[in-house]
């Protein structure tokens, strides 16, 4: 039985050009300009480029984020006097900070002072949303269900909850992460410590098996699929209701592996979880931070999670200024 | 496929994996022949319990890139030999020195400093060495003073090796590490803000605002609250803990200090409790301290003298350049892996002729060491798991004090003993005159320790939580490790170290007498046996835990702890502001 690999064979499978589907009435017409072959990307995929489904959603979302881009760009080479070298040598370390925490929520902070990350950050959210919105218009005009929309949704959702919800929740931008290379990591690393571990915060904890779930997920998805494709495997979408030889073998592998396996559909809504759920807890660790819980360890010590290690350190006088009483 | 195609694809097939495969190749040369890699062995050091990661790595191949300098052979004293300043006009602060001594201080000094001026980079010859002429002769006497009061006064930062002048210039002008004041952010421009970052920058630590600095090394030392002494958030739904923007100024300060020392965040803290000193090994402790010597430099033995340098040695703001832990340290743990050159200049280079008192140091890495050996789950309050006492590991403890004893070369500065220069001998006698312990200063020194349980197993409010000694600001929330302000035996209000005493002889000797014994007054509710590390009392510890930081503490413990705490400042402004805290069993 014969099969293709993408990559590995020196044909390629190039019908005529396909202009897709007909579109519902209120759509904008496709871009029937972007449309080509590509060798390469038939390396990687289908080598048709085009045509391109922009819209308005699309053309917005664009605008909106290029909008967002240029605020942030153009701030960091400002930061360092326009100099093209410096802008280049210093990139990852510039940033474009939130207003310091004497402004509050109020929106109409002096430009230099945050505002312009006020606007970048408007712009950005607005764009993504569109974003979403084109995601989401796009499945409905193929009849798709909409999962695709709602998986990013809960990235988004993650995304608001930094930058929006939880400094809303904490009545001031200050807490928001910079936009920034090097900046925002230190925005994360300050705010674990700031917080007590985020290790400890058992949302993050759980973001992370999701995350760490989803890669090995995706990890035995894809090497199923590949290592059955000399069988159809990489037919998925028919074996899925019809299974054929290919389906049949992936599942067996997996039951004399481990005594189960998920099926061509079920699969699939696992990595669907597995990914939703790795932002959408994060970002409810997020959120419980600072408005809930103060010091992840010792909610950790308290429930019981945090262990406890033998001391192994001589007995050493504390110095009393050490433990002040914070900003009195 | 027709003909024409195949004709047209097959040179791109024949071509294409050469191309590539020259351009992978070259690659791969860059990646392995640009970066600066270290290559195995790499040591690890791990200082805490195991398995939570306490490790230090170092490259067991790196070399130091100083050269160290011979002491000059000792001035002989002869008979008849007059002082400093019955020969020479003008020695304000060396007048003492006998004739050989000085002379040889200040061409030690010349190496130190300017090899290549030579005297005349301080010294106008013209009008004589006595003259003030030149702004470099105001600065070094101003720097001698810092030397000799660094040397004197802050043992628990310096000993044993002391300081010289070249632990910083290296034979340089200026030493190589410094920082200068930058402009704040403000909101008046359109766009931008002024360049935080150095153009020139050349390590990661430089290109990093210096705003951290000028905070806790030059102004009034924020008090910030890094973590909060409670999980949940206050009643009223407000945390307790600093803004983010506050906490990354201490974060990228820490990172700064790490980076200085060469070391990571686990050499001086338990990175899953960065405030819980009960957790933290005791390189905190000296590093505590060297935060305040840090400031002490830049407040009182540079800023005054902001005059005197000419324009071109200011910064953008008009301020001279000022020290942070990386002007000495410059990446090791001890400055010139230890070495102890000033143990050869001690009658110029210190206030009283001594070398650093080891004792303050030598208390906490050593003296005090009876590490307390429990273990178990503290906060099982059902009592299912009985804490019993753990075999500390005789490694560890010998890795926490001193993980480098092998390696004397090295002068990781994990290792006690004084580094002395190659080929040279130990100056014994004067190391031994060092510690030997000195006799208690006055009955005020037996203070009240601070007789609180700190970290997790504290009752809330119940640390001494004093900014310093006569102070009596208590706040049931805080733990906040952030550095605080004050010289080690500063007892007065003052931030800046007008009144630098911190080398009170009897804190090597004080410390380690109140041991375990000391919880005997902990604060109400406390068994008093609870720390005597057995497995009996260390469950009841272990039953009180969870109640002390749990968010439910009341208020009262606080104001429990504030007499308590203004009584043990109360005994006397001099007193040291360290207490001996009782480590309660965990």
């Amino acid at each position: 039985m014969g099969y293709y690999s993408s990559i590995y064979f020196r044909s390629q499978i190039r019908g005529p050009f396909d202009p897709g589907v007909a579109l519902p009435k209120h759509d904008l017409p496709r871009i029937q300009e972007a449309k080509a072959f590509s060798y390469w990307l038939g390396k990687i995929g289908d080598p048709q480029l085009g045509p391109l489904y922009l819209g308005w959603s699309g053309t917005l979302s664009l605008l909106f984020g290029f909008i967002a881009i240029e605020i942030i760009g153009l701030n960091m080479w400002a930061s360092v006097d326009w100099d093209p070298y410096a802008f280049v040598r210093n990139l990852p370390f510039l940033s474009l900070d939130p207003p310091p925490a004497k402004y509050g929520l109020n929106p109409f902070v002096p430009l230099g002072d945050g505002g312009w990350w006020i606007l970048a950050g408007f712009f950005l959210t607005v764009s993504i949303l569109l974003w979403w919105v084109r995601s989401y218009s796009r499945a409905r005009a193929l009849g798709m269900g909409t999962h695709t929309s709602w998986a990013f949704a809960s990235a988004i959702f993650l995304f608001l909850s930094l930058g929006l919800f939880r400094p809303i929740l904490l009545g001031t931008w200050s807490e928001a992460v910079p936009f920034g290379l090097i900046t925002h990591l230190n925005w994360t690393a300050s705010v674990s410590v700031l917080y007590g571990n985020w290790y400890y915060n058992p949302f993050h904890m759980l973001s992370i098996v999701f995350l760490y779930g989803s890669t090995m997920l995706f990890a035995m998805h894809g090497a199923t699929i590949l290592a059955v494709s000399r069988f159809g495997g990489e037919r998925e979408a028919e074996e899925i209701v019809d299974r054929g030889t290919a389906a049949e073998r992936a599942g067996l592998f997996w039951r004399w592996t481990m005594g189960f396996n998920a099926s061509y559909e079920s699969i699939h809504r696992w990595a669907w979880w597995f990914a939703v759920l790795t932002t959408f807890c994060g970002a409810i660790g997020v959120l419980l931070t600072g408005t809930v819980v103060d010091n992840w360890y010792l909610w950790g010590v308290k429930h019981g999670i945090a262990p406890t290690y033998p001391s192994v350190y001589p007995d050493f006088p504390v110095p009393t200024g050490s433990v002040p009483g914070g900003a009195q | 496929m027709t003909n024409e195609r195949r004709k047209r694809k097959a040179p791109r097939h024949r071509v294409a994996p050469i191309i590539t495969g020259v351009l992978a190749l070259a690659a791969v040369l860059v990646i392995l022949t640009v970066p600066p890699w270290v290559l195995p062995p790499i040591d690890a050091i791990s200082t805490g319990p195991r398995a939570i990661e306490m490790v230090q790595f170092k490259d067991a191949d790196r070399k130091p890139n100083y050269t160290l300098p011979e002491a000059l052979p000792a001035a002989e004293p002869y008979e008849g030999e007059q002082k400093a300043s019955e020969l020479y006009e003008n020695v304000e602060v060396l007048g003492d020195l006998s004739e050989g001594e000085f002379t040889r201080l200040m061409l030690a000094i010349t190496e130190w400093v300017s090899p290549e001026q030579g005297c005349e980079y301080c010294h106008n010859v013209e009008e004589g060495f006595a003259s003030d002429a030149v702004y470099t002769k105001v600065v070094a006497r101003q720097m001698l003073k810092m030397t000799r009061h660094l040397n004197t006064a802050w043992p628990e930062h310096v000993a044993p090796a002391g300081v010289t002048c070249f632990t910083c210039h290296r034979g340089k002008n200026v030493p190589d590490e410094s920082w200068y004041k930058q402009n704040p952010p403000s909101g008046d421009q359109f766009m931008g803000k002024p360049r935080p970052w150095h153009l020139e920058a050349k390590t990661i630590q430089q290109f990093f605002p210096s705003v951290p600095y000028q905070e806790y090394y030059l102004d009034e030392q924020p008090q910030y609250k890094i973590q909060a002494s409670q999980p949940l958030v206050s009643a009223s739904g407000r945390s307790n803990t600093a803004r983010e923007q506050s906490a990354e100024d201490m974060y990228l300060l820490m990172m700064q200090n790490a980076n200085s020392l060469g070391v990571n965040c686990t050499y001086c803290h338990n990175s899953r409790a960065f405030w819980d000193w009960s957790q933290s090994p005791p390189f905190r402790w000296i590093a505590y301290w060297g935060i305040r010597m840090v400031r002490d430099i830049n407040i009182d033995y540079i800023t005054p003298i902001t005059d005197v340098f000419p324009p071109e040695r200011l910064g953008p703001l008009g301020d001279p350049a000022k020290v942070h832990c990386g002007t000495c340290h410059r990446g090791e743990t001890k400055p010139l892996g230890g070495y102890d050159l000033m143990h050869a200049y001690t009658a110029g280079l210190s206030e009283d002729g001594n070398v650093p008192d080891p004792s303050p140091k030598q208390a906490i890495l050593l003296g005090t060491a009876k590490p307390v050996a429990a273990e178990g789950n503290a906060f099982d309050q059902e009592g299912e798991v009985q804490p019993t006492p753990a075999p500390v590991s005789e490694s560890a403890i010998e890795q926490s004090v001193a993980p480098d004893q092998s390696g004397s070369q090295s002068g990781d500065g994990v290792e006690y003993e004084s580094q002395t220069e190659p080929g040279q001998p130990v100056d014994a006698p004067a190391i031994e005159g060092a510690t030997e312990a000195l006799p208690p200063e006055s009955p005020t020194q037996s203070a009240p320790p601070g007789d609180y349980p700190t970290g997790v197993d504290a009752p809330d409010g119940a640390a001494p939580q004093q900014m310093r000694p006569g102070t009596s600001v208590v706040d049931e929330d805080g733990t906040a490790d952030a550095p605080s302000a004050g010289d080690p035996g500063t007892g007065s209000e003052a931030l800046t170290a007008t009144d630098p005493e911190p080398a009170s002889p009897t804190d090597g000797t004080s410390q380690p007498t109140p041991q375990n014994e000391g919880n005997t007054s902990m604060t109400p509710g406390q068994q008093p046996e609870n720390s005597v590390g057995g497995a009996g009392s260390a469950g009841e510890a272990s039953a009180q835990q969870p109640s002390g930081s749990a968010s439910g503490a009341s208020a009262g413990n606080g104001s429990q702890a504030a007499p308590a705490s203004g009584g043990s400042g109360s005994g006397g402004n001099r007193t040291p502001t360290i207490t001996v805290l009782p480590r309660p069993s965990n």
